[in-house]
């Protein structure tokens, strides 16, 4: 066994342990928000979809941080694990979107009475999926190794710097559309067990996350080692 | 600063000179801009909604779309010809190089909307003559924004499978801020509101310009070179 | 009029599902792919070329 062969497979291995973590700490999060939280009167059972919906937000977020920081440390360190982290990130982050992107509307269905809103979070949410799609379409669609981890890393870095110009276009937007009020519960004085199952959805998906990167990117790591091989044939 | 800009023209003049010879992707782009006018119209209920409230959506997609269709081909020339090889291998300035296409691509998409903006008037019946200027300025500066990200992105897809579906893909999202805010203020300036209530859009325009301009000259080396 | 609390229930149990059912999938679709390439690393990995 090659040592990065041996390094990729550890990888792979740490990163299955801790999506089990994350998937026992995310049914956990299930059971909490599902019998040990209050029901929001107003807003009836469906708000407590936010405890899955908000991590989820959170996590397609931290996500996309992740591919546009290491995009940027790949142009300037040049190591190719790098690219397979970031590449990992962004499917993940795939996923964290089509969750958020999919419980928002049902939450918001019955919040607003309309399946989609152009809020802020949702439409920077839609954003970075599209950015997250066309990220991996470019890779698929590069052949070179070299050519595909620079041309990842400059639409990583353009994207990172989009985010905060789709925010001011949103914010812009809406001051002159105002749009109906929102019922959020999302406000400092949320009771306890509702701020302790929000905490907690938060910690989990995180591992969650963590979990799915780790093992995305030890994936990542055997396939370029088959390309590796397959290059010097 | 002047050899600079002496580069940079000199690339941009010599993208214009062969996009000239050949004048495929300039009439394939005037087209296409006429024929989504032409379809917008009849996409249009014309007693339900009067054409002045949605001039300015039309006016943006067609130029959003039609800069799409000029900057696709604005590489292939370079490509077919090995072009971009002999000019990687002197000793340019990346950010001369990405100027000088940045320029010419400018001036590829200028004269599509300057084509589109006369039909639109026509076909639209939308007097736009009291806002002329406000109009040419706004879309002067959401077409730097468009631009400026598309001439990073064709030098990148133009080498890759799918090229012409691989640009929009990844240049659409790019393109919403500078099109919400040139939609804006055509909007206003049709409307002949104050100059108050389009700043934070022409802050937002000048902001996304300057930032990407800078952001593509920095980027650029990692798209060209090895 | 009374205020109600809104019987939406199955907003909620629908929410949970497409939650829990996204991210098992892509899980077990990362489980399977890792297994795999695992294996295939294992086998001797440059005769697993041309993939």
């Amino acid at each position: 066994m090659t040592p990065e062969l041996l390094a990729a497979s550890r990888i792979v291995r740490r990163g299955q342990v801790l999506t089990i973590l994350g998937l026992l700490a995310a049914t956990a999060v299930y059971v909490i928000a599902l019998c040990y939280t209050p029901m929001e009167m107003r807003q009836g059972l469906a708000q407590k979809i936010f405890y899955v919906h908000a991590p989820a937000a959170w996590g397609a977020l931290v996500a996309f941080a992740v591919v546009g920081i290491v995009s940027i440390l790949y142009l300037w360190l040049h190591d190719e694990r790098l690219d397979l982290f970031a590449a990992s990130s962004a499917e993940v982050g795939i996923a964290f979107s089509l969750v958020m992107l999919t419980t928002g509307p049902i939450w918001g269905k019955t919040v607003w009475g309309t399946w989609w809103t152009w809020d802020a979070r949702l439409t920077l949410t839609l954003f970075l999926f599209f950015l997250f799609i066309g990220y991996l379409a470019l890779r698929a669609a590069v052949q070179d190794r070299g050519e595909r981890a620079r041309f990842s890393a400059v639409v990583g870095i353009m994207g990172l710097v989009l985010v905060p110009f789709i925010h001011l276009s949103v914010y812009l937007f809406r001051t002159l559309h105002p749009q109906p009020v929102l019922l959020k519960p999302s406000a400092p004085s949320m009771p306890p067990e509702m701020l302790r199952a929000l905490l907690s959805g938060m910690a989990a998906f995180t591992i969650l996350y963590i979990g799915f990167v780790v093992l995305r990117y030890g994936l990542a790591r055997l396939e370029n080692l088959r390309e590796g091989a397959g290059d010097a044939l | 600063m002047a050899e600079f800009l002496r580069l940079a023209f000199a690339i941009a003049g010599k993208d214009i000179r062969l996009e000239l010879r050949s004048r495929t992707a300039l009439l394939s782009a005037i087209v296409f801009s006429a024929l989504v006018l032409v379809v917008f119209n009849f996409a249009r209920d014309p007693t339900a909604i009067a054409a002045v409230d949605l001039a300015p959506s039309v006016l943006w997609v067609t130029f959003a779309f039609g800069a799409v269709i000029a900057l696709n081909r604005a590489f292939y020339v370079e490509r077919e010809n090995a072009a971009l090889d002999g000019i990687l291998l002197a000793p340019v300035p990346r950010s001369a190089l990405y100027v000088g296409k940045l320029l010419a691509n400018l001036a590829f998409v200028g004269v599509v909307e300057a084509v589109a903006l006369p039909l639109f008037v026509l076909f639209f019946n939308v007097s736009i003559g009291h806002a002329l200027p406000g109009i040419l300025g706004v879309t002067a500066l959401a077409t730097i924004g468009f631009v400026s990200v598309g001439t990073i992105f064709s030098a990148m897809v133009v080498r890759t499978r799918f090229a012409e579906l691989m640009l929009p893909v990844l240049l659409l999202p790019f393109m919403v801020p500078p099109l919400v805010g040139a939609v804006q203020v055509t909007s206003k300036l049709l409307a002949g509101r104050p100059l108050s209530e389009m700043v934070g859009w022409l802050r937002l325009l000048t902001l996304y310009d300057i930032g990407f301009v800078t952001l593509c000259i920095l980027v650029f080396p990692a798209v060209v070179d090895e | 009029m009374p205020f109600e609390t809104p019987q939406n229930g199955g907003f909620l149990v629908a929410a949970y599902v497409v939650a829990a059912v996204i991210y098992l999938v892509y899980a077990v679709s990362l489980w399977i792919r890792a297994s795999r390439a695992m294996r295939q690393a294992g086998q001797g990995g440059s005769g697993a070329a041309g993939q």
